[in-house]
């Protein structure tokens, strides 16, 4: 039988949902703002920035859904009794959480994609036709290995940083420092999730620190939003 | 040579040119401030009045443009845009 993706120590279990959940109203937070100043301004750029966090959103929701049936106690309890019966429901938690993984990792590399040519304002077809053929690439890598899916992310987000960092550099406002520093903080993460198969508890170093970049997204986004 | 505006930091200009003069301003004192054409500030007035940003009022026989509270609001919607683009470098 195909194994479950189930991600830390045992103790993390259910934690983790608490943090993908900071990362799921940071990610509506941003795309519902920039949704409006896409409104208000009709520059498409807006809109994809957007669509970016929403799928950021949507793909951690995916993961948490995703890890649901395997994580629940109701399956370890089933799994005494009747042992025929939670064979079929095992397999059947298992294909959820293989399916609503995948799901989330492709949303996840879909989302960054699209914060990337926003962020780096690629307007060339040719340029974004091999981002593209990157990312299916990475995508049917990511099927056999998290490290790949990981790895791509970490690579994205060192991009990101950068571009962050240059704008805070030409910026030099304390929001601007805020976006550069809570992308350094992601990029952080995935260092550590690259390694998590080796050390169970970098997967709640990751989780840890991913949470602390989206919770520095959320305090520059308070600052922007109760701007007087 | 500067950098060329964007729409809504035309629309702006005007709207925050209105309100340092206190809510009311001359439409010549709006052409000055707005550094616009004729033809296109009366443009932009025309739109923005026409959209309740601002208002038109006869003060001693001379026309005054005013700012509504519905321009104010975009004042302060647009600060916030701004800050968001910036920080994110959009």
């Amino acid at each position: 039988m195909s194994m479950a993706y189930i991600f830390g120590p045992s103790w993390f279990y259910g934690i983790d949902y608490v943090f993908d959940l900071v990362s799921v109203i940071v990610g509506l937070l941003i795309s519902y703002f920039s949704y409006k100043t896409y409104r208000y301004t009709s520059q498409k750029k807006y809109l994809y920035f957007a669509s970016s966090f929403f799928l950021v959103a949507i793909a951690f929701v995916s993961k948490i859904l995703a890890t649901i049936p395997v994580y629940s106690k109701e399956l370890q309890v089933e799994t005494v009794g009747l042992v025929t019966v939670t064979s079929q429901i095992i397999k059947k938690a298992v294909w959820a959480n293989q399916f609503g993984i995948s799901i989330a990792r492709l949303v996840m590399l879909v989302a960054f994609l699209i914060l990337l040519l926003v962020a780096l304002k690629v307007k060339d077809k040719k340029i974004i036709a091999l981002f593209v053929y990157f990312l299916i690439i990475s995508t049917t890598l990511v099927s056999q290995s998290y490290i790949v899916f990981h790895l791509t992310l970490l690579i994205m987000m060192g991009i990101l940083f950068l571009n962050y960092k240059c704008n805070y550099l030409k910026k030099k406002s304390f929001n601007s420092k805020l976006v550069m520093s809570s992308f350094f903080l992601l990029l952080v993460s995935q260092i550590f999730f690259v390694f998590e198969g080796l050390v169970e508890h970098f997967y709640v170093m990751g989780e840890s620190v991913q949470l602390l970049g989206y919770l520095t997204l959320l305090f520059a986004m308070g600052k922007m939003l109760l701007k007087k | 040579m500067g950098v060329r505006r964007t729409k809504i930091e035309i629309i702006y200009d005007i709207l925050t040119a209105i309100q340092k003069k206190g809510g009311r301003i001359k439409p010549t004192h709006l052409l000055y401030k707005s550094n616009l054409s004729y033809k296109k500030m009366l443009e932009y007035v025309g739109e923005l009045m026409s959209k309740d940003m601002v208002g038109e009022e006869e003060e001693k026989g001379k026309k005054m443009y005013t700012l509504t509270d519905k321009g104010a609001n975009y004042i302060q919607e647009f600060k916030k845009i701004k800050e968001f683009s910036d920080s994110f470098g959009l």
